[in-house]
């Protein structure tokens, strides 16, 4: 079986900044990856050319079955074909109530147009009020039910991270890519979010997980890639990733040992 | 003046989400009190400024799409304006179209120049699509004063016809000079403009613009089509600005291309602004605002746009976010989570 997500000799070039070199990566369907490195390892520039938002240098992403290049196709349009993404530093819609957040998250499953929109028809408001109740579950899912109705941009830090998960969420993705999610949040909210990926992971969802947080990463992933200076040093289970030589290098420095 | 206030009121509770028997009955008696005013107004002259300041809120609605749910800082709006009186106007001189029927191709050019322009100057950001809508603007002007063969050049388009109605028992009424039938056809179509508003903005489409205007970035990764979403704006707002320019047209008689100058997209810009991006009631008491304070300030002669001036610094130093800021969010969670 063909994976899900498959990314073949991936560079990207900024003027004279090599911020990926031929990174190859593949998630499967139902598989968890973590991928760590150092700040600057190029990790968030590859979600960002997996997501549209950069053109790679070199290289294809493919994904799912239609096998379709994502490299070249704008960001909508990759949100459509199934991949939805959090944000390292929150991209929530801040004058938006919560529940707004999601609604507009679940824009590719909706189909009311602007006629139907204005005219109320009766099929608008059946699918208004099904993506409602579908929007306060996926509230409920990550916790924050009685925030529905707040400005996204009043919520605390950690709730606008949640919140950017349950609108990644409303998209219905077949692989959500997560730009560490833990970042900034405190223990216990840590503690929250590895519930939360857990149960994401029993309901059979692919993850793509950016962590530093080895608490985090190294316990839910399936399998681990490292990245550093824009290559990929190690890709496999999370104890060998642990012991590798190359790996303690990378995040420690040589002749630290 | 208690007729103006319950019918502003009504008008208010008209724009409420799910409106209760008391909200109806607000709703009827303003409505009602919009009914009666021109029978109470000393004179026409009152009559028409009422009418250009809700001319002016069909503008401010339009406007409000693109600038307060879509977030896009347009700068020529006039021209859409421009562009439906004309559009109208030229059907009436030229080819005869009754005012019912040009109404309709009034809006849908004033649409598609709207989409048409976006196309290209959408994919430039901030002070250079400013720019690059400010410009347009003075080009359809220019347009229009250059093109005489067709638009009178400078001394306008003469001679459109004013719209007629047929009523049970009276035969064929044409609106004429008289005041009061433009008032209600300019008021029945801020109602349901206004309407339509509310309901596209809390819509799927309404949502994914204001999505647009918080995070472009965001929302394309949230599957919305950020541009094509900018372009439908761009033609919404525009086929409203097209509708009022229709109407426009119908009332004077006579169109110039000086009445649709930049200063004019600036006044709708301010309107906007005053009364809260996004926000309906705003855009509609903006403009009712700023239409019918430059005639009450009539009295200080000179003085008059200094206070007017004066009097927006004051309210935009008081209330930065507009008089009814805050976008249009839904508030009906609480009534689901229930």
């Amino acid at each position: 079986m063909p994976a899900l997500l498959d990314i073949q000799g991936l560079s990207k070039r900024f003027g004279g900044v090599q911020a990926l070199e031929d990174v190859s990566l593949t998630v499967d369907a139902g598989e968890t990856v973590g991928l760590i490195g150092p700040n600057g390892a190029g990790k968030t520039t590859l979600f960002n050319c997996i997501t549209g938002i950069f053109r790679p240098s070199a290289g294809r992403v493919r994904f799912g079955d239609a096998g379709a290049g994502l490299a070249h196709m704008p960001s909508h349009a990759i949100a459509r074909a199934g991949l939805s993404r959090t944000f390292q530093n929150i991209r929530v819609f801040a004058s938006l109530s919560a529940l707004d957040n999601v609604l507009a998250g679940a824009f590719t499953r909706t189909t009311t147009g602007l006629l139907s929109g204005v005219l109320r028809t009766r099929a608008a408001r059946a699918e208004e009020s099904a993506a409602g109740d579908r929007a306060m579950a996926l509230l409920a899912f990550v916790g924050l039910s009685e925030a529905a109705a707040t400005p996204a941009g009043a919520l605390p830090f950690g709730w606008q991270r949640r919140l950017e998960l349950a609108r990644a969420l409303a998209a219905d993705p077949k692989l959500l890519l997560l730009d560490e999610p833990a970042a900034g949040l405190n223990s216990t909210e840590k503690a929250e979010l590895l519930t939360l990926i857990r149960r994401l992971k029993q309901q059979g969802r692919s993850i793509l997980l950016i962590e530093h947080d080895m608490q985090v990463v190294m316990p839910v992933s399936d399998r681990v890639a490292v990245l550093d200076h824009g290559r990929k040093i190690a890709d496999g289970p999370p104890a060998a990733i642990q012991a590798d030589a190359r790996v303690i290098e990378a995040y420690l420095g040589t002749g630290s040992a | 003046m208690v007729l103006l206030w319950t019918m502003v009121y009504g008008l208010w509770t008209l724009l409420m989400e799910r409106p209760s028997a008391l909200h109806l009955a607000r709703w009827a008696a303003g409505i009602g009190a919009a009914f009666l005013l021109p029978l109470v107004l000393p004179n026409a002259y009152y009559l028409d400024v009422l009418t250009t300041a809700l001319i002016f809120a069909l503008l401010a609605l339009g406007l409000n799409i693109i600038v307060g749910l879509s977030g896009v800082l347009h700068l020529g709006y006039a021209a859409f304006y421009a562009i439906g009186a004309y559009t109208y106007g030229l059907l009436s001189v030229r080819c005869g179209v009754p005012f019912w029927l040009g109404l309709v191709p009034a809006a849908l050019v004033a649409g598609l120049a709207g989409a048409a322009l976006g196309a290209p100057a959408l994919r430039v950001r901030g002070d250079y699509l400013a720019i690059v809508t400010l410009g347009f603007g003075e080009i359809v002007r220019i347009a229009f004063n250059n093109l005489d063969q067709w638009t009178g050049g400078p001394n306008g388009l003469l001679g459109i016809a004013h719209p007629r109605v047929w009523l049970p028992g009276r035969g064929t009424l044409d609106f004429g000079v008289a005041s009061a039938p433009y008032y209600y056809l300019t008021l029945a179509a801020v109602v349901l403009i206004a309407g339509g508003y509310v309901r596209l903005s809390r819509s799927r489409i309404g949502r994914a613009w204001l999505a647009i205007r918080e995070d472009e970035l965001a929302a394309g990764c949230s599957g919305i089509p950020v541009l094509p979403m900018k372009l439908l704006a761009q033609g919404c707002g525009g086929a409203v600005a097209g509708l009022a320019g229709a109407i426009f047209a119908s009332k004077q008689g006579t169109i110039t291309p000086d009445s649709f100058d930049f200063v004019l997209s600036v006044m709708v810009l301010a309107m906007v602004v005053l009364g809260g991006l996004g926000s309906t009631r705003g855009a509609i008491i903006g403009a009712l605002l700023l239409g019918v304070m430059p005639e009450l300030l009539r009295g200080f002669n000179q003085y008059r746009m200094l206070l007017f001036g004066l009097s927006m610094i004051i309210v935009i130093r008081l209330r930065p976010e507009g008089l009814f800021g805050g976008a249009p969010t839904r508030k009906a969670a609480h009534a689901r989570a229930a």
